[in-house]
This record gives structure tokens, C-alpha cells and sequence, in this order.
């Protein structure tokens, strides 16, 4: 029974350290290019603004597609353990895969809504997104894979532990750096915000949302950025208290907002070629090194 | 067992008879005999046999294993799915008399296949389930009367060569039976002829299950077949493939039969070989399928894709691999069968198989698009439905035994699959409805309850899937695959990998949190307002009420979104080499070969055959003086 | 009595040329009479029948053994089903009849120089019949072929008279040539039957002769084809074993292969199964080169097959051919026309359940035991090629777009067609009613001894 509340912590942390997180976010994103920018908390205002107001709504496809998406990162956030077999809600389906094909649920779901829709810019959108997802996941998934083949487990609190005589940033750098890549390009940031590219596609499969349904797809973002982040410092950063997860998750956060932040957009065929050039190559080289055994 | 497979076969000449009197009478046979052969296979008892006669002074033998029962169960699960679907659907089919007919011909070899215990009663109802089944084919599309012939000659080119390869073995041994040939081969000292018999008995597997270099038929033969029948070509018929590919690989022992040949990973270096084919054919599979637009055909790519992750997992010799593997067969066979339905369905209704032509059926046809909706996401991978399962297994098999090449292919694959299934999904369910469809309406009941009867199927087994892993764990325990871990642990809810287990219990609960969650969510905050996705086309250009993207729309069905997708992908591979060309180019050499005897030794004058019987005589004289 | 089953049909003809209204009925009488006779034989068996008195080696004598009893009984057979066809025989009656008693002698005989005179009377036969709807030119150079090979086959008969100084099987069958001159003479022998028995590259008419008419493939290749292979056998296996059966065996395998590759290429469905009964040739020939049991009598088995498949092949290809120019689907309305042509095509193939499955897994599976690797891969592969064309055609004819309106179909050409595809299928499953007739014949053939004891002490008969 811990594990459900613990589940409902993470899902806690989720919504208000990532929302937080991605005010102060925007913050920096705006002293970068030496604007001011919004307040720290301007996020739970345009959550709860969206939420507010009266919605429309393209037939029930539209609708259900937001819940599944909403549900399907609900799930994958709730399963996600936080920096310590502690905070791990069910120790015996933190696997790996388990989660990145939870994680599709979500996705899923939004990109069925919003195709439902019926607008066009909803659906290509859609159809870079899925592309971008060819892109970074299979650099990140030859990562872990290694990682598996190398400490013999896909649970991710079993390798929070075993990581407890060195984090996998010093084990396996070339690892580390493929992942945080392909990372950028999970959280849809610049330069791999190809599948929301406001200017080309007015945000993508956003194009038709308004009230609620905006102000719940927010939300399934803010899961989505919780987990993507979360497994990297998970799986890179070891272990340690509660605080000191927060701690990592911030500087990666921060680390991502700042690369992003200077950045312009690729397009998508250049996307693909960069990520199945150098990390890809990085991923297999990784791999090679595990193999050979020649970790630091 | 012999008398129920030679009376199932006399029924189903019956059966065109009946059929040519009332073809709905016939359909319903089929389905009672379709019904009576699943309760049947729950009848009989693993490890009977039976003699089904005497050929060439060899017994034909019929054995029923564990194995037997698993193909034979998914099989009928498929056949009789499409049977009880086809005593509607037939209604828009030219033939439905023969299909009546060669349907119940191909069921009743197909088991046979699966029930064989030796090489040559394989071989025999192999052929008939080949040539039933070829049959049904040229019933399709136009383009389908090539397809036939593609497809019989493929599958006789792997054909023929398991059956050069079975004779190879009873020169050798005196034996057909498969369980004294594994002996025999386990103590056989000659590598070469054991990796030739290998090699060639697999190639019948591969050419029916649409492994690489022979592949191309599925395209063709699936995208062009009658609709519902390419359900069970792709969820059943292709089966028999990764049954045959089964035995060669595990039941075989090939891990004893190829000692000192491991190349990578305790992995021989034939079984490598089937595996880079398997791994080709995910490649082959998903690259061709993202750039389909025909959805038939595009799930015929996606078959040569799954192909290579059964046989990619069956190849790895590893436990959990084999078992994810051979529960993929069950995974795909359901999705597959429900996709091919469900297309079929729209077909019934819209007459077109082209995605571009299409959109927007989901509010005319919401129960097919809920059965796609679910047997995409089996399809590609994703809890819970249960096709999550065996991918997760197969990973587990490849991650532990540090294969990253194919680990990567595998990936692909899988993340390919989201881009493929989601074509269909998006270009003709959802979006705009064009105007020519906007009185269709949805099947009617008999039709949508077979493929929702797989969903729920499909859908139990991904949430609770220790029945169906219950045979497959016996299976492996019959081949002595190692290593012997137990992978479903019912008791504590657990399916188990090497690398870790997870619960499915708990993702189902979870996902039904979320949803909950989300839907709490959803009501607390206020009510949308409905618009509509594409006026009623009441008034020709009138805007009523359709509002999209802050405009209002004139004509709606222009905006639908369903031609070159994936265009800034599909534009970095679209020069990319075409093994059909290649197998085209054969198929020309051999036209071409003919040709040149026709012209040379067949046409010419009087004269050139009195030069042709001296010169006879002459190299018959100088070969032999 | 033997000697009725020549003089039958040698009568009839007189009669028919005569009177050449009668021909059709002369016909159906001579073959209804020569195939009782010839199942009546089956008591007289093993027996010789001196012509005029003559004891061999000095006469002309036939002789009935298991071999040349089963071919005749087969060949009459065949005669008898073709008689169901005015319409096909139309005034080729005579020539039917010339064919009838040359065929059966050319079977019966035991005297070398009678069976080139009777394979003489066949070719010319053959020539006139390949010559139906003005197909002269192709008869033409069928002439062409039979005379030279008819030449060839004489000289190789004054060789044998020159060196035995006699005539009569068993006398040379009895004599040890010389290795050269056994070469020398079944070299001679082999072209000069090689074409009629469709061996590379003696087989140029057999497209134009079988794909020019209706009645030319329904008789010539298999009656007079069943005949040459028999007397392939006699002359390769019994009388001049060893020789060149080496030099057959790789031709045949040419054959084979050449002519289902030739087949693949052709677009015209007559000519196409003309090409089919080449390759099939070529493997009946294969098998037969083997030289041995029980190779001998799984070619007897293959080639009993294969005729009878051919049979149904040509009698509804050449109905369909002459009475629809574009024959797109036609099966449509031919249905049981159509599913005889099918099940026979699949026999051919050698599809389960139909009778090509017997024989040519049997052949596979004794080449096999033989240590023969090479017959198998190229017989696959000729089956490979064999299958694509012929399932090339089945889906044409059966779900192309039909172009032109069927018409009733002939109950003659139904009846006929369905029965003999039905006993393809019978014969899956009781491969006994062809094998061990042919396997009688193989016997026979395979055992020269028995062959000279035969014509020595059996100087019985009538």
C-alpha cells in the first residue's frame, strides 16, 4: 500500500516542482535574451487560467485522446522511481522499457486527440513528432541498453544503487552525453522543438486546444518533462536523498533551459541526420566500450 | 486426430456445395467448424500421436505437443474470428463459394501442419494449406491475380528446398520423424550437411513468414487478397512460417548440432544468420511500411517487420528470447487479424484501400476504430495490451546477451511501428470525412464482433497474460531452453525477465488510475462546447458551425492531412535499392533464359534442326569415343 | 492374337479409306475392339508370336511381355478415350487408324528392322495429324526431323545387322558389342528415338506439331510419346545395356530444364503445354537413364502421370483454344472444365493430393538413396518453373476479367476431363493401380535374361 502513496508523492512532486521549474525556466530562457520575463509561479497561473475557462471541444475523439494522454502520464509519472530504492513506488515494475512504452500511452493519446481534431497542422505536427521520436530514442535506447547489459539490470532503483561506487556520468561518459542529447530532444526544446514550431506550424497539435483541454495537456507536459528527467537523473546521476534529486533535477533542467535558450530550430530531416550521425555513433561506441569492458 | 483433419477436408468440398445452394449456409458451417475444431484442440491430450497412414513405406505421423497446441489454438482463434466476420462480409465478395471452400480446406492443413510429427506430413499439408490458400488469393483486387503467383512461388521456392533438405535427411538417417531426426542431427558429426539441412529446411519458414530475401510476396499477396481473408493470411497463414522456423530452431538442437560454431553471445553461427535475416526484415519491413499508402499493404510490411521479431527472438536461443518470440506469434496474430478486420470493415463500406482517399470514419465507424485503436497499440508495443509483452521480453533476450545491433534494429522497429500504424489511424479514422462517405455507416454486428471478441482477448492476456505464457513456458521446457528461469510467475503476479520483471497487474491498475484521475480532471472544470469537425453537407459551401483554426472552412474534406506523412523522413531513403527490382530482374533472367532456348533449339528452320541432330550426334559421339 | 491388335486397326484404315464416311465409326469400333483385345492379352503373357512361322532369330516375331502388354494396354487405352471425340478426330479417321496398329506394333515387335518401319508408319502418321487445321508448316518440319532421326535410327539398325547378323532383339540383346560399337549403335539409336521421345535438342517440332491443332497433342504426346519411351527403355535398358545412358541422362536433364524454361517464356497456352510435356519428358527420360529398378519403373509411374494429366491438359486447352480467341477467365463458364484442368496441372506440379505427388516424390526420394543430389535440385527446380506458368495460366483462365461470353460447353469434353482428374486424385491415394503395372514393366525391362528367355523357349502363341 506504500507504494500508492507513494505513487500520489510522485505525482505531487511532479505537478508542482515541474511547474515551478518551468517558470523559473522561462525566467531564464527571457535573462538570457535580456528580457525580463514572467514570474516564477506564471505557469500555475496559465494552468489554472486554462482550466478556467469554457473549452470547445471536436467531438469525443478530441476528448478522449486528452485523457488518455493526461492517464497515460499519470501512470508513467507514478511509477517513476525518485533518486532511491525509498522512493521507488513499486519496486517490481520500475523496469526500464516499462516505463518508456508507458510513456507512449501518453503520447499516443495526444497525438490521436489532437489528430481528431481535424486540423491539419494538428496532424503534421503529430507526424514530426513521431518522427522526432525515431530520432532521439534510438541513440538514448542503445545507451541503456548497454547500461542493462553492463550492471545485468533494466530496474531502474537496482541501478540507482548499483551506481552507489560512481555515478554513470564517470562510468560511462560518452553514455551520459548521448543521453542528455537525446533528453533535448524528449523535451521537444530547441533546437528540437520541430513538432511545436509555433512560427511554422502554430504549435502543432496545440493548434486547436483552448480552455481545460490546453490547461490538461499542460499538465500531461509537465508529467511528461518529470519523467523524461527524472530517468536521466536516475539512471546518470546515482542516487542520494530526496533533496539532493531535486537538486540534480534542477541542474539538468537548468542545463537543457540554457542549451535551448541559444539555439536555433533544426528541420526535420536535419534532426534525423543528426541524431543518427555523432550520438548515435556515440551510443554504439558506448556500447563497444561496455562490451570490452572499459569503463572509467 | 487424422479423422477429424481428412473430415474437416471432405467437408469442405461439402461445403462448396452447400455454399453454391445458399454461400450463408456455408459460412455458417465453417464457423460451427471452425468452433468445433478450437474445443477440440482443448480435447486432446499433449503427447498423443497417431498414425494418419502409410507413404512410400513411411508412416505418416500425427503428434500432438504443446507446440501443436499453441499454433493450433492462435490459428483457430484467427480462422474462426474471420469465419464468423465472413458470413456478412461475404455478401460483398464474387466467390464466396470457393472461399467457403478453400477457407475450410486451408484450416484443416494448417493444423495439420501444426499437429505433424514428421518432415513429409509437414511437407504434405503444407502444400494443400499453400494451395488452398493461393486459391483464395486471385479472389482479391485486380493486381491480386499476380499476387497469387508471386506468392506460390516464393512459398514453393522455401518449399521446395525444405523438402530437398527432408530428403537430405531420410538418405541419411532412414527417418522423417521429427523427434528421431533431432536426435540424429544432435549426434551427427558432419558440420557441413548439418548447417545445409538447417539452412534449407528454415527456408520454408522464411518464405512463408516473409523474412527477408523472400518478403516481397506479403505485399502484393496480403495488400491484394479479399480483405478479410488477408486477416488470416497475416494473423495465421504466415504462422506456419514461424512454426517451421520454430522447429528448426529450438526443437532442433541447434545449440548442441552447431558446437564450436558460436559467433556471438553463445549464438551458432547459422542461427546468427537466421537472426541478421529476422533483423534485415524489421529494417525492410518498417521503412517500407512508414511510406505505404495503401493501409493493406502497409500492414503487410508491418508483418514482414513482426516476422523479424519472432524469428529475431526465437534466433537468440535464450530463454526469455524464445518465449517472447513465440508470444508474439499469438500478440501478432491477434493485432494483425483485427487490423486486417478492421480495414476490411472500411472496405466493406468505403470500397477503397488507399489511406489518401479516406478520413474521418471514426464518427461513422466508432466500433472499427476502437478494435484499430487497440490493435495498434498491441501492434506497436504498448501496455497493456499484450503485444507489450513479448517486445518486452525479446528486449530483455537482447539487452542480456549484449547484442546492440540487433537491439538497435529491434528499436527501430518498434518506434517505426508507432510512425507506421499511426498512418492509418490518422488518415482514415480521424480528420476530415470526405463527402462521398458521409452516409456510411457502421458494419453490422457480426461483423465488429469478432475483432471486438481478439480486442478483449488481446487485451486480458496483456493485463493478465499467465494463460497464454503457460503453454509457451511448456514449450520451452519441451526444447530444454536454457536458461530455465521462470519467467510468468502467476503466484506473485510477475512476469520476469533476466534483466528484471514487472507487473502488469499494476500497470493496468495504474493506467485505470490515471485514466480516472484524468477524467476527475476532465468534469471539474467546465463543460466545452461541441463543434463540429465537417459541416452535414446540407448547404455546398455554407460555413455551419465549422471552426478550425481560428477561420472559418469552406470545404473541409480539402484539409485532411493523409498524403506523404512522413514526407522530410520518407524523402532520405526514397532512392533506396528495391529487392523487389531485384527478384524482378531474376524472374526476367529466367524469361529471358526461356526466350533464348525458344529462339536457339525450338523455332528455327528445317535446316538448323538437322544441324542441331549432327551436332548431337556429334558431341554424344566425342563425349563418349 | 496379337497380332489382331496390328491387323485391327490396319483393317479398319483399308475400310475407311475406302469408304470415308465410315471412318469415325470404323474408328470408335477398332479402338473399342483393340482395347479388349489388349486387356484379353493379359492371359498370354509371356509369349511370342513367330510371324509366318519363323523362329527367331530369323523372322520377324512380337513379343508380349509384362513391358510391352501394360504399354499397349495403356496406349489403346488412350486410343479409346480420343474415340469419344468425333469432333476432334473429324476426317482424320484413317490416319488415326494407320497410327493405332503402327503404334501398337511399333510396341509389340520384336524384330529391330519392324520397328523402324513401324516408326516410319507413325511419323508419317503423326506428320499427316500434326498437318490438321493447315498447320503445315510446323508438319513440315516435324517431316524434316523424322526423317533424319528415322535415317539415323536405320543406320543404327544395319550396325546391329552387321554385327550380329541378325535382326531380332533378343539375338542382340543376347550378343556382347564390342564398347565401341554399343556407343556407336546407341548413339544412333538414341537421336534416332530421341525425337520422338522429345529429347534436347531433337525436340524443335514438338511446339509448332502440339501447339498447331487439337488433335495433334492429345494423341501424339501420349500414345506416341508413351510408345517412344517404352522403346527407349527396350532398346537403352534391355537389349544395348549400358551404352550411352550416361549421355541421356545429362541431355535429359537438359531437356528438362530447357523446356520449362522455354515454357515460362511462351504466352500461347497450346504451345505452352507443348513445352510442359518437354520438360516432363526430359525427367521421364532422366529417370529412365538411371538405367535400373526402381528408377525403370518410377519413370514408367511419372510418365503414366504425366500422360494422363496431359491428356486432360490438351483435350481442354485444345477445346478452348479453337472455340474463344481471348481466353481471359473462361473457366468461368467452362467450371468443370476448368477444375479438371486445374487439379490436372496441379497433378503435374505434384501438389499432395493429386497424382504427380507420388511419383515425383518418389523420384526425389530414390534419387536420394542413389546418391544422385543433382536430379532432385534440378527436378525442383524444374517444378519451381513448371508451377509458376502453370499457375500463371489457372488464374488467368479462372479470375481474369472475362472478354468474351462463354457458350455451352461439349458434356464429351466435361465428362471425359473430369473423370480422368478424379482418377489423378484417385490415384494419390491408391498409387498401386499405376505403380505396379509400371513396376511390371520395369521388371520386364530391366531383365534382359527374362527378355531372351521369353523369345527363346516362349515360341508358343498364335
Amino acid at each position: 500500500m506504500t507504494g500508492v502513496y507513494k505513487a500520489i508523492f510522485n505525482l505531487a512532486i511532479a505537478f508542482f516542482f515541474v511547474l515551478t521549474l518551468e517558470g523559473i525556466g522561462r525566467k531564464i530562457t527571457a535573462r538570457v535574451q535580456r528580457r525580463i520575463g514572467p514570474p516564477w509561479y506564471q505557469s500555475f497561473i496559465d494552468v489554472f487560467k486554462a482550466l478556467s475557462k469554457h473549452p470547445f471541444s471536436n467531438g469525443w475523439i478530441f476528448d478522449f485522446g486528452v485523457l488518455m494522454a493526461l492517464g497515460g502520464a499519470i501512470a508513467t509519472a507514478a511509477i517513476v522511481p525518485m533518486g532511491s530504492t525509498f522512493w521507488t513506488p513499486f519496486p517490481n515494475t520500475d523496469n526500464f522499457f516499462v516505463i518508456m512504452y508507458l510513456f507512449a500511452v501518453g503520447a499516443l493519446g495526444m497525438a490521436m486527440g489532437m489528430v481528431g481534431s481535424g486540423n491539419p497542422w494538428a496532424s503534421i505536427g503529430v507526424t514530426r513528432a513521431l518522427t522526432q521520436m525515431l530520432g532521439y530514442e534510438l541513440p538514448y535506447l542503445i545507451v541503456l541498453a548497454s547500461m542493462m547489459f553492463y550492471y545485468k539490470t533494466a530496474s531502474i532503483h537496482l541501478l540507482i544503487e548499483k551506481q552507489a561506487g560512481g555515478w554513470n556520468l564517470l562510468v560511462m561518459p560518452i553514455g551520459a552525453i548521448v543521453a542528455f542529447i537525446s533528453l533535448l530532444g524528449m523535451l521537444g526544446k530547441k533546437p528540437f522543438d520541430i513538432a511545436i514550431a509555433p512560427a511554422e506550424i502554430a504549435s502543432g497539435p496545440m493548434v486547436e486546444l483552448s480552455g481545460k483541454y490546453l490547461g490538461l495537456l499542460h499538465i500531461m507536459h509537465v508529467f511528461s518533462i518529470f519523467v523524461e528527467i527524472t530517468l536521466f537523473v536516475d539512471v546518470f546521476l546515482g542516487g542520494g536523498n530526496f533533496w539532493w534529486f531535486l537538486l540534480k533535477f534542477l541542474i539538468v533542467w537548468i542545463l537543457a533551459v540554457l542549451i535551448s535558450s541559444v539555439l536555433p530550430r533544426f528541420r526535420i530531416e536535419q534532426m534525423l541526420k543528426f541524431y543518427w550521425g555523432v550520438p548515435l555513433g556515440l551510443a554504439f561506441l558506448n556500447a563497444f566500450f561496455v562490451l570490452m569492458g572499459w569503463t572509467l | 486426430m487424422a479423422i477429424t483433419l481428412i473430415s474437416i477436408l471432405a467437408l469442405s468440398v461439402a461445403v462448396y456445395f452447400i455454399s453454391k445452394l445458399s454461400w450463408k449456409v456455408g459460412a455458417v458451417i465453417n464457423a460451427l467448424a471452425g468452433a468445433y475444431l478450437m474445443i477440440y484442440l482443448f480435447t486432446l491430450k499433449v503427447g498423443s500421436s497417431e498414425v494418419l497412414g502409410t507413404l512410400f513405406g513411411e508412416k505418416l505421423l500425427l503428434t500432438y505437443t504443446n507446440a501443436s497446441f499453441y499454433f493450433s489454438f492462435v490459428s483457430m482463434l484467427v480462422i474462426l474470428a474471420v469465419m464468423v466476420f465472413a458470413i456478412k462480409w461475404l455478401d460483398s465478395q464474387k466467390y464466396p463459394s470457393a472461399f467457403n471452400m478453400f477457407l475450410l480446406m486451408m484450416t484443416a492443413a494448417s493444423l495439420g501442419v501444426f499437429f505433424a510429427g514428421d518432415l513429409l506430413t509437414l511437407y504434405i499439408f503444407w502444400e494443400i494449406a499453400v494451395l488452398s490458400s493461393m486459391l483464395i488469393v486471385p479472389m482479391g483486387k485486380k493486381e491480386a491475380r499476380r499476387a497469387a503467383i508471386i506468392y506460390a512461388v516464393m512459398s514453393a521456392t522455401g518449399t521446395y528446398m525444405y523438402l530437398y533438405a527432408s530428403f537430405m535427411i531420410y538418405s541419411r538417417y532412414g527417418n522423417f520423424n521429427l523427434a528421431e531426426v533431432a536426435k540424429d542431427l544432435a549426434n551427427d558429426p558432419s558440420m557441413p550437411f548439418k548447417v545445409t539441412v538447417y539452412l534449407l529446411l528454415a527456408a520454408a519458414g522464411i518464405a512463408k513468414s516473409g523474412i527477408f530475401p523472400l518478403h516481397t510476396w506479403l505485399r502484393i499477396a496480403h495488400g491484394n487478397a479479399p480483405d478479410a481473408f488477408s486477416a488470416v493470411l497475416s494473423g495465421q497463414l504466415v504462422k506456419l512460417g514461424s512454426y517451421v522456423l520454430m522447429l528448426v530452431t529450438a526443437f532442433f538442437p541447434t545449440l548442441k548440432m552447431f558446437q564450436g560454431l558460436e559467433l556471438y553471445s553463445k549464438i551458432p553461427s547459422p542461427n546468427y544468420f537466421l537472426l541478421a535475416l529476422g533483423a534485415t526484415s524489421i529494417i525492410v519491413g518498417t521503412l517500407m511500411a512508414i511510406k505505404q499508402d495503401d493501409m493493406k499493404m502497409l500492414i503487410a510490411f508491418s508483418s514482414v517487420a513482426n516476422g523479424g521479431y519472432i524469428l529475431v527472438g526465437i534466433a537468440t536461443m535464450d530463454a526469455i528470447g524464445f518465449e517472447g518470440g513465440i508470444l508474439h506469434v499469438f500478440n501478432h496474430a491477434l493485432a494483425a487479424a483485427i487490423i486486417f478486420m478492421a480495414f476490411a470493415s472500411v472496405v466493406y463500406r468505403t470500397h477503397t484501400t488507399k489511406i489518401s482517399e479516406m478520413g474521418g470514419l471514426i464518427h461513422k465507424m466508432p466500433i472499427t476504430f476502437i478494435s484499430y485503436l487497440f490493435a495498434i497499440i498491441s501492434l506497436a508495443g504498448i501496455p497493456p495490451m499484450s503485444g507489450f509483452i513479448s517486445k518486452w521480453m525479446i528486449y530483455q533476450a537482447l539487452v542480456r546477451k549484449g547484442m546492440f545491433v540487433t537491439a538497435f534494429i529491434a528499436f527501430f522497429g518498434s518506434i517505426g511501428s508507432f510512425l507506421y500504424v499511426f498512418r492509418p489511424l490518422a488518415g482514415v479514422f480521424l480528420g476530415q470525412l470526405p463527402k462521398k462517405y458521409k452516409d456510411v455507416k457502421e458494419v453490422p454486428a457480426i461483423m465488429w464482433i469478432p475483432m471486438v471478441t481478439l480486442v478483449a482477448i488481446s487485451f486480458i492476456m496483456g493485463v493478465w497474460p499467465f494463460p497464454i505464457l503457460k503453454p509457451i513456458e511448456a514449450m520451452r521446457a519441451d526444447f530444454a531452453i536454457s536458461p530455465s528461469v521462470k519467467i510468468a510467475d502467476a503466484s506473485n503476479w510477475l512476469v520476469r525477465g533476466v534483466t528484471g520483471s514487472w507487473n502488469p497487474v499494476i500497470v493496468f491498475n495504474l493506467f485505470i488510475i490515471g485514466f480516472a484521475i484524468a477524467y476527475l480532471l476532465y468534469t471539474l472544470f467546465p463543460k466545452p462546447k461541441k463543434v463540429d469537425l465537417l459541416a452535414p453537407h446540407k448547404e455546398e459551401g455554407a460555413p455551419i458551425n465549422i471552426y478550425t483554426g481560428g477561420e472559418y472552412i469552406y470545404t473541409p474534406d480539402l484539409y485532411q492531412y493523409n498524403t506523404k506523412m512522413y514526407a522530410g523522413f520518407e524523402r532520405m531513403y526514397e532512392k533506396h535499392p528495391s529487392w523487389e527490382k531485384v527478384l524482378d530482374m531474376l524472374c526476367k533472367f529466367f524469361h529471358d533464359l526461356g526466350q533464348l532456348v525458344h529462339g536457339w533449339f525450338f523455332r528455327p528452320s528445317p535446316s538448323a534442326y538437322a544441324f542441331w541432330t549432327v551436332m548431337t550426334l556429334l558431341i554424344v559421339f566425342w563425349v563418349r569415343w | 492374337m496379337m497380332t489382331l491388335a496390328i491387323a485391327i486397326p490396319l483393317i479398319a484404315a483399308f475400310l475407311a479409306a475406302i469408304r470415308k464416311s465410315w471412318g469415325y465409326i470404323l474408328y470408335a469400333i477398332a479402338a473399342i475392339l483393340n482395347f479388349i483385345l489388349s486387356l484379353s492379352l493379359i492371359g498370354a503373357v509371356p509369349s511370342i508370336h513367330a510371324l509366318g512361322g519363323w523362329k527367331p532369330p530369323f523372322g520377324i516375331n512380337l513379343v508380349l511381355d509384362n513391358a510391352s502388354f501394360y504399354a499397349i494396354l495403356f496406349i489403346n487405352a488412350i486410343f479409346l478415350i480420343v474415340a469419344v471425340f468425333p469432333d476432334i478426330i473429324g476426317k482424320y479417321a484413317t490416319v488415326m487408324l494407320v497410327l493405332m496398329a503402327a503404334v501398337n506394333g511399333f510396341v509389340l515387335t520384336g524384330d529391330l528392322f519392324n520397328s523402324f518401319v513401324f516408326m516410319e508408319i507413325i511419323s508419317a502418321a503423326a506428320v499427316i495429324i500434326a498437318s490438321k487445321r493447315e498447320n503445315y508448316y510446323s508438319a513440315f518440319k516435324y517431316l524434316i526431323f523424322a526423317g533424319i532421326a528415322g535415317s539415323l535410327y536405320l543406320i543404327a539398325v544395319i550396325f546391329v545387322y552387321t554385327q550380329t547378323g541378325s535382326l531380332n532383339m533378343a539375338q542382340a540383346a543376347y550378343f556382347s558389342f564390342s564398347q565401341k560399337s554399343l556407343v556407336a549403335i546407341t548413339t544412333l539409336f538414341l537421336i534416332g528415338l530421341g525425337v520422338e521421345a522429345k529429347l534436347f535438342p531433337l525436340n524443335g517440332w514438338v511446339m509448332g506439331v502440339y501447339g498447331g491443332n487439337d488433335l495433334a497433342p492429345v494423341i501424339l504426346s501420349t500414345a506416341v510419346t508413351f510408345s517412344a519411351m517404352y522403346m527407349m527403355g527396350r532398346l537403352m535398358i534391355t537389349i544395348f545395356g549400358g551404352g550411352v545412358l550416361q549421355v541421356l541422362y545429362v541431355l535429359a536433364l537438359i531437356t528438362m530444364l530447357a523446356g520449362e524454361l522455354a515454357a515460362l517464356y511462351q504466352k500461347n497456352l497450346l504451345k505452352t503445354l507443348a513445352y510442359s510435356s518437354i520438360g516432363q519428358a526430359g525427367l521421364v527420360l532422366a529417370v529412365l537413364s538411371k538405367g535400373k529398378e526402381p528408377f525403370t519403373s518410377l519413370a514408367y509411374f511419372q510418365l503414366m502421370n504425366e500422360v494422363t494429366a496431359k491428356l486432360v491438359l490438351f483435350l481442354v486447352a485444345g477445346y478452348l483454344v479453337y472455340k474463344y480467341t481471348n481466353l481471359n477467365g473462361i473457366f468461368k463458364s467452362h467450371k468443370v472444365l476448368g477444375t479438371a484442368f486445374s487439379i490436372a496441372s496441379f497433378s503435374l506440379v505434384g501438389f499432395p493430393l493429386f497424382a504427380g505427388f507420388q511419383s515425383k516424390l518418389r523420384i526425389i526420394m530414390e534419387a536420394f538413396k542413389g546418391g544422385d543430389y543433382l536430379l532432385p535440385a534440378l527436378l525442383l527446380l524444374a517444378t519451381l518453373i513448371e508451377l509458376t506458368y502453370l499457375i500463371r495460366w489457372n488464374v488467368r483462365l479462372w479470375f481474369e476479367d472475362q472478354v468474351e461470353e462463354g457458350e455451352k460447353g461439349s458434356w464429351r469434353h466435361g465428362f471425359v476431363a473430369i473423370a480422368l482428374a478424379i482418377f489423378l486424385v484417385v490415384i494419390f491415394f491408391f498409387p498401386n493401380i499405376y505403380l505396379a503395372p509400371a513396376s511390371k514393366m520395369a521388371d520386364a525391362i530391366t531383365s534382359v535374361s527374362g527378355y531372351i528367355n521369353i523369345v527363346t523357349s516362349g515360341l508358343g502363341g498364335m
